[in-house]
């Protein structure tokens, strides 16, 4: 635990920035009083790894099907979505633009911003407001906040158009949001994901088996390695620290239950594990210059890191499998 | 953190470059074969598509184009300019041609109508094509195919929509559509209209363009391009000026600002 850089500022900040901006708009719903390391644990956003198994390139962390799985996500948190657009790789139609913005301005009209893609760059962020005769959004990502004219919606860096606004909440118990994250995670460890298999892209236990073996190739690109280093590593610090929360929770109830406490305890500090080795990867890798991952000598030390971290998560899910088997068992 | 912008670009940059080699490849043999064909022939073809058959045509024709037009105007370079939008008018208009054996005369015709246009409308007004000059159905007397065939079309349902001959309701909505494209094409100059107009109405290739306009065929490229990227940024803010107009119209509000977000406060960055 000793060598860890703190990104994250004490789990107040992450570089998810989808996890962020969900946890933003949760600030003006029913669910503001979730914790920055509860909502990146029951969206499972900190048990994710996505890894392109060629190079490693810095659109590994984006390569997923969006809408559904932040619908999975806010789902599990009790909330119904609705959204426009996806990972298209296209620029929106003027109507597909008109439909998103009627989206964001009723969400926006109810008191919640929306959750969007490449506002100012391609990450996830929120807009916030709104101003028709300026014709202009009032927009955050985690580089910038300010302006943005309503036909640059999903025309920024890259053409493609996402929004998606929380629509209905329904009150779900934290056991059940802890069920739903879990199995998101487990699937997410042991299965590939949507149209996955056919794509070059990795997750969960094998995304770190294509990490390495990239690095063993020699092929890595320098900046996406890094990236996806501190990404990982800061989604692992949450996934520990969430875990430490749920053993810390389950064992306050007075029907606590022994098994699911244990398990809890037993993930945490695997995931803990995962971090550590992370860490030490991310300070060999500094983002975003990114060392020398081609070099044998670093690759080496790279592919001890992550395997380390690859052993580390393997047992953890099985923990995680334990503490879901629990939950089952209860709910039954 | 710009992996996505990375790819796209690359793949942007493919999409904006299209690029016909088809009609480079045109054999001398086909040349050859056109030059020996009768007028008449060839008219036959062009209007039926054949823009090679179009080509040997205006190659037969251009300096006796350039003659009447001379004549007319009494200066080389209006005479120049008419024979251009001649031949753009000529271009778009061969399908038309009912009489195969008069393509000359056609053409003297259309190099007149130019002429006439640009003697009334010189000095200030020359680059000015308003639509609203048009009058008559069928008349090809003005040089804007689109710009004729939507205000025909808009004045049309105007008609159809007073005389409730049909549902009026959808008749206006129809002459909006149609205003509204109208509007939409406003904002290309004469040149590009007729470019984006052969190439994606008719499909004709650039290097076809290229050879009737007399240019080069980068500079068909260079006017396509930006004719599209006019016409998609204007066909965006007019469908976001409809929209806001119609919020207005139904009484949503006009401005909404949310307190700011918990993260990604800029200092924490």
């Amino acid at each position: 635990m000793g060598n860890r850089p703190d990104y994250t500022s004490n789990y107040t900040h992450t570089n998810l920035t989808d996890t962020g901006s969900i946890y933003s708009i949760l600030q003006y719903t029913e669910r503001k009083n979730l914790s920055l390391v509860e909502v990146a644990g029951y969206t499972a956003n900190a048990f994710r790894i996505i890894i392109d198994r060629e190079r490693v390139n810095v659109a590994g962390y984006s390569a997923f099907e969006w809408p559904l799985h932040h619908q999975e996500q806010f789902a599990n948190l009790g909330f119904q979505t609705r959204y426009a657009g996806g990972p298209t790789e296209i620029p929106p139609t003027p109507e597909e633009l008109e439909q998103a913005l009627e989206l964001v301005q009723w969400s926006l009209d109810r008191g919640i911003p929306v959750l969007a893609w490449d506002l100012f760059v391609p990450e996830f962020g929120v807009i916030y407001g709104y101003d028709d005769d300026s014709r202009m959004l009032r927009c955050r990502d985690i580089t910038q906040d300010g302006e943005l004219p309503y036909e640059k919606l999903g025309r920024g860096q890259v053409h493609e158009l996402y929004v998606m606004a929380v629509t209905a909440f329904t009150p779900v118990a934290k056991t059940e949001m802890l069920r739903g994250a879990l199995q998101l995670a487990v699937i997410h460890a042991r299965t590939q994901g949507y149209k996955r298999e056919d794509s070059q892209y990795r997750n969960g236990l094998e995304g770190y088996d294509a990490w390495i073996e990239a690095l063993g190739r020699g092929e890595v690109d320098v900046y996406g390695n890094a990236l996806h280093g501190l990404y990982v590593y800061d989604q692992r610090l949450f996934a520990a620290q969430f875990l430490k929360h749920i053993a810390e929770e389950q064992q306050s109830l007075p029907d606590a239950n022994e098994r699911l406490v244990t398990a809890a305890k037993q993930a945490a500090i695997h995931y803990d594990k995962v971090a550590d080795a992370l860490a030490e990867y991310c300070l060999l890798f500094p983002f975003p210059k990114g060392g020398d991952p081609n070099a044998s000598d670093q690759a080496e030390t790279g592919i001890r890191y992550l395997s380390e971290a690859r052993a580390a998560e393997a047992q953890g899910v099985t923990y995680l499998e334990e503490m879901l088997a629990v939950l089952e068992e209860q709910l039954v | 953190m710009r992996g996505k912008a990375d790819e796209a670009a690359g793949m942007n940059e493919y999409a904006d470059s299209y690029i016909d080699l088809s009609v480079e490849s045109k054999s001398m043999a086909t040349e050859n074969r056109l030059e020996s064909m009768s007028e008449e022939q060839l008219t036959a073809m062009a209007t039926e598509g054949n823009n090679q058959a179009f080509g040997e045509l205006v190659r037969r024709n251009r300096a006796n184009m350039y003659k009447w037009a001379r004549s007319l105007t009494q200066d080389h370079h209006v005479a120049e300019d008419v024979v251009q939008e001649a031949l753009v008018q000529a271009f778009l208009q061969v399908g038309r041609l009912a009489d195969q054996n008069r393509f000359a005369a056609w053409l003297a015709r259309i190099v007149r109508n130019q002429a006439y246009m640009k003697l009334r409308r010189g000095g200030l007004y020359a680059k000015e094509q308003p639509f609203t000059g048009i009058t008559s159905a069928g008349t090809i007397s003005h040089g804007q195919d689109i710009d004729r065939v939507l205000f025909q079309l808009s004045r049309r349902y105007e008609e159809d929509a007073s005389r409730h001959t049909s549902d009026p309701a959808a008749n206006l909505l129809r002459k909006e559509l149609v205003d509204g494209i109208r509007q939409l094409f406003s904002c290309l100059s004469p040149r590009e209209k007729d470019i984006f107009e052969a190439h994606f109405f008719r499909q004709v290739s650039p290097h076809e363009i290229a050879i009737v306009l007399d240019t080069s065929v980068a500079n068909v490229y260079n006017s396509i391009s930006r004719a599209r990227g006019k016409l998609q940024r204007e066909r965006l803010r007019l469908q976001i000026s409809l929209y806001v107009k119609q919020r207005r119209d139904t009484g949503k509000p006009k401005a909404k600002l949310l307190a700011p977000p918990i993260l990604y406060n800029p200092k924490e960055c």
